[in-house]
């Protein structure tokens, strides 16, 4: 099915297909907005991937392409794996040891759990931005420059602490006082310092997890226009328990459902119109979940 | 059918005495007392005891007055003047700590190293900051700063140890392995190929030379960091051969109050430098930290000219006046409304002077009290009370607690460390980690005469020390409280919430690196305050000293394997005494003493706290 025609559906099928009073305005904005190229390039490429937490398996067999420079989001209901997913991808589940993970990720083409890969030179390609916001207790300039520091790329640092303040849409509210302690902004100012602290290192990926859950709905719409402007350099993957979220940002949709298993997975247009399963569109309608 | 009472009836009380009430009264008075009954106790015995060393009842009306009117008149003054002001108040709480902190550094600093001589600990310095500079500038040629921190933590640790007492530890380790080995019958008859002392050194160059060729092989290092080999190799031979007493003679050609400015007035420098570095730019404070280096330099000579000690005014300016004057400039550049503030350490100061000098003017009798000069300042004399002095003991305890901190705060953190951030929770080693943390929490209830027993046979039988130093002293104190350190360094570094640690995983930051910047300074405030509370509870431990022999009189130790005294002794030595005064006053004057140096420790520890919780929010 082209393009066009799945748009002209759409028009057809919203009402049926998807409650409107729960996505209806949203779809009709994905209508306009102009689907991203989108390289078509996977970035990352999960095979039949397991995780185990002690007896309990929190994934199952899950198989799943990550295009470049695009925004893929990844719903679900509460423990469907899908965060657990999420730390795959950036190995921060190697920080909780009773996790075992079978199955193959790869990064650009790379194995990511092979004995050869080095879990902090690929986190610093794969950036993270946590449900909570999470600034250090240090100045706002220090929490950005964080990653550069440690990563030892010092040099204008001044300049890239700039421009990645910008790029969160964070600068002119926070410029004249750099020096200040991060903890002073507010929620959603702090949750987009993350963002810039994320992207200050100029990473390939960021993932983010839940990031607007915490966050009054003012601000989580300004991190879902940042998303939006982000998804233009970088390949962001979102989990969200927000469908409308998802809908709003994102280009792909991943649909995990109980048991870790991934049971959908589509342009976003598509999950939400006209999805393939039946659990997939009880989910979406909230009929359950 | 029943009525039902009008509302106002049924919350109505019954009459206006209630049983329940009542009962109800007199379980919380009965609460009330068991939270008052150690804190009266204490009371009662402060009370005792600051009426037997100061003796206030001797005092005249005329001199009470004279104490009301030039002390607690004006200090009370600028309380209430302060209380509704918090600007004031918190500057107030900097002079205070600038002032006093800057005293009792300075005059613990100047006591210990007037009785070690300047010049030793001066060398240790020098030799232990060659390797850290090696490492920093290794760092800037190869433009590489991985691991740059514990390299220069450790090496600077291996340095001390090779200077301080190679050949006490290396041959302590090759009897101790005898010791665990000799009985086997093979084993105690091979006799080595190669003389002791060639072993040692071969040992004590060898590992540190591998160590850092093995780092730089797997780091794939440039070729040219490769000259960092047969430097290694080269210190740490000439560290075993007696590196220190090569330079000794460079070392003592410098006068005295000299080699106080390099050890005192240099490092304050560097604070301050650092210091205003932080907040303006490098040239300042290079400005700044010249500034404090020439300060010393003109103190020593104005002390000359007029033939004064000049070491002592040396350490005085750099450890009282340098952060007096910091506090005073920051105050009257950044904080206007509180400046007032600064005024107060000062009223109190010039309260006590203003009331010595006055006393003598209108002749007022003042309390009978036993802590004075003589106490404070002179060496013991067990005929005569009033001649009884315990300035060797006081020294004696700050060198102890010097060592204790030194022994006990680095093993104590880094054991924390390791059972916090890198020790496993599952398998084996997990269970193995799990018994070890039980143990140690153990440990902290084993009684303090035991752990004497323990520093008897560790330091004395085994490693063949001396009976009764310094040194053993401290380190068997710093072994009593090394699992309270444990356990409260644990603690805070368990306090740091896991989304900081996080966060600094997810931007590419290692393990140490995590550790470094974002775990250590959220945890240290915490972990000093711990530190310092078990050392305040240690200074005052008498039995484990008994066990290890420390003397109970004696001079001045002159170094940490000189033969120490202690200021508990003293007070547990003088409670036998056969003349009523030394049982009464001198002791209770000498309580009184020992009192105070924990207080001062506490108050530290209170400082810190505060000063970082309030950095934070």
């Amino acid at each position: 099915m082209s393009k066009e025609e799945l748009d002209d559906e759409s028009d057809d099928e919203s009402e049926g297909a998807v409650d409107s009073s729960l996505i209806g305005m949203e779809v009709a904005d994905t209508d306009t907005k102009d689907r991203r190229p989108g390289t078509e390039e996977a970035v990352i490429e999960t095979r039949d991937l397991n995780v185990y937490y002690g007896d309990e398996r929190a994934l199952h067999d899950v198989n799943m392409e990550i295009h470049e420079r695009e925004v893929t989001a990844i719903i679900g209901p509460s423990g469907c794996g899908k965060s657990t997913y999420l730390r795959c991808i950036n190995r921060m589940n190697d920080l909780v040891e009773a996790a075992i993970i079978e199955g193959e990720v790869r990064f650009g083409g790379m194995d990511m759990y092979g004995d050869d890969v080095d879990p902090v030179a690929l986190r610093r390609r794969i950036g993270m931005v946590f449900q909570h916001p999470n600034p250090f207790p240090k100045s706002i300039y220090d929490n950005v420059a964080y990653g550069l520091r440690v990563q030892n790329r010092t040099e204008h640092l001044d300049e890239k602490v700039e421009q990645a303040l910008k790029d969160a849409a964070l600068w002119d509210e926070v410029n004249d006082q750099l020096d200040e302690s991060a903890m002073d902004l507010s929620g959603g100012q702090q949750q987009r310092l993350c963002i810039a602290r994320a992207i200050a290192v100029d990473p390939e990926v960021i993932l983010m997890d839940e990031p607007t859950s915490a966050l009054d709905p003012v601000a989580g719409s300004k991190i879902e226009d940042l998303i939006d402007d982000l998804a233009e350099e970088y390949t962001v993957v979102i989990v969200t328990h927000n469908m409308q979220q998802a809908a709003r940002i994102s280009d792909r949709t991943a649909v995990f459902l109980t048991g870790g298993e991934l049971v959908e997975y589509d342009d976003t247009e598509k999950i939400f119109e006209n999805p393939e399963h039946q659990r997939v569109e009880d989910y979406i309608t909230g009929k359950f979940g | 059918m029943a009525t039902k009472p009008e509302p106002a009836e049924s919350i109505r009380r019954d009459g206006r005495f209630s049983l329940k009430e009542l009962k109800g009264k007199a379980f919380e008075g009965v609460l009330i007392a068991a939270t008052l009954v150690g804190i009266v106790a204490l009371l009662v015995l402060f009370g005792y005891m600051f009426f037997d060393a100061v003796g206030p009842q001797a005092a005249s009306a005329k001199w009470y007055l004279l104490f009301f009117g030039t002390l607690v008149a004006p200090t009370s003054a600028f309380a209430l003047y302060s209380r509704r002001r918090p600007a004031v108040r918190r500057m107030n709480a900097r002079a205070f700590a600038a002032v006093f902190g800057g005293l009792a550094f300075s005059l613990a600093a100047w006591v210990v190293f007037d009785a070690t001589g300047p010049r030793g600990p001066l060398l240790y310095i020098l030799l232990a900051s060659v390797s850290p500079l090696l490492i920093a500038g290794y760092a800037k040629y190869v433009e590489r700063s991985m691991f740059v921190g514990p390299a220069m933590v450790m090496s600077t640790l291996v340095v001390l140890l090779w200077t301080l007492g190679t050949e006490v530890f290396v041959f302590a380790l090759f009897d101790l392995i005898g010791l665990l080995f000799g009985w086997i019958p093979v084993l105690g008859s091979l006799r080595l190929p190669v003389g002791l002392p060639a072993l040692v050194t071969a040992v004590s160059a060898g590992v540190p030379t591998l160590a850092v060729l093995w780092y730089l092989v797997r780091r794939d290092a440039p070729r040219r960091a490769f000259v960092l080999v047969p430097v290694v190799a080269a210190l740490s031979g000439l560290g075993t051969a007696g590196f220190d007493f090569w330079f000794q003679p460079y070392v003592d050609v410098l006068a005295a109050w000299v080699a106080y400015v390099c050890l005192v007035g240099v490092p304050v420098a560097a604070v301050v430098a650092l210091a205003v570095r932080r907040r303006a730019t490098v040239r300042e404070g290079l400005v700044a930290g010249g500034a404090v280096v020439a300060g010393n330099l003109a103190v020593g000579g104005v002390a000359l000219a007029r033939s004064l000690d000049p070491s002592f005014w040396v350490v005085m300016f750099s450890g009282t006046v340098v952060p007096v004057a910091y506090v005073v400039g920051d105050a009257a550049i950044a904080d206007r409304e509180g400046r007032i503030g600064l005024l107060g350490p000062f009223v109190l100061i010039g309260g006590v002077l203003l009331g010595a000098l006055l006393e003598d003017v209108i002749n007022a009798t003042g309390p009978d009290t036993w802590i004075t000069p003589t106490l404070l300042l002179s060496t013991w004399n067990g005929l005569d009370p009033t001649e009884a002095g315990a300035y060797p003991e006081i020294v004696g305890s700050i060198m102890i607690v010097s060592v204790m901190a030194l022994m006990s705060f680095p093993v104590g953190v880094g054991a924390a460390i390791y059972l916090e951030e890198y020790a496993p929770n599952t398998g084996l080693a997990g269970r193995f980690a799990n018994f070890t943390e039980v143990n140690i929490a153990n440990l902290a209830g084993v009684p303090s005469v035991v752990y004497g027993l323990l520093g008897l046979a560790l330091f004395n039988n085994v490693l063949d020390f001396p009976p009764g130093i310094v040194f053993t002293a401290g380190a068997t104190l710093g072994l009593l409280i090394l699992p309270i350190v444990i356990v409260s360094a644990q603690e805070a570094i368990r306090a740091v919430p896991d989304s900081l640690r996080r966060g600094s995983y997810g931007m590419g930051a290692s393990r140490w690196q995590t550790l470094r910047n974002v775990v250590l300074p959220e945890a240290v405030p915490g972990i000093l305050t711990g530190t310092i509370l078990a050392l305040g509870r240690a200074i005052g431990e008498t039995a484990p000293l008994l066990i290890i022999s420390l003397a109970v009189s004696g001079s001045t130790p002159d170094g940490l394997f000189a033969s120490g005294v202690a200021l508990p002794l003293r007070i547990y030595s003088s409670s036998a005494n056969a003349i009523p005064e030394y049982r009464k006053g001198v002791l209770a004057a000498l309580a009184i003493v020992l009192l105070a140096l924990m207080l001062t420790m506490n108050a530290v520890a209170i400082l810190l706290r505060n000063r970082y919780q309030t950095n934070d929010t």
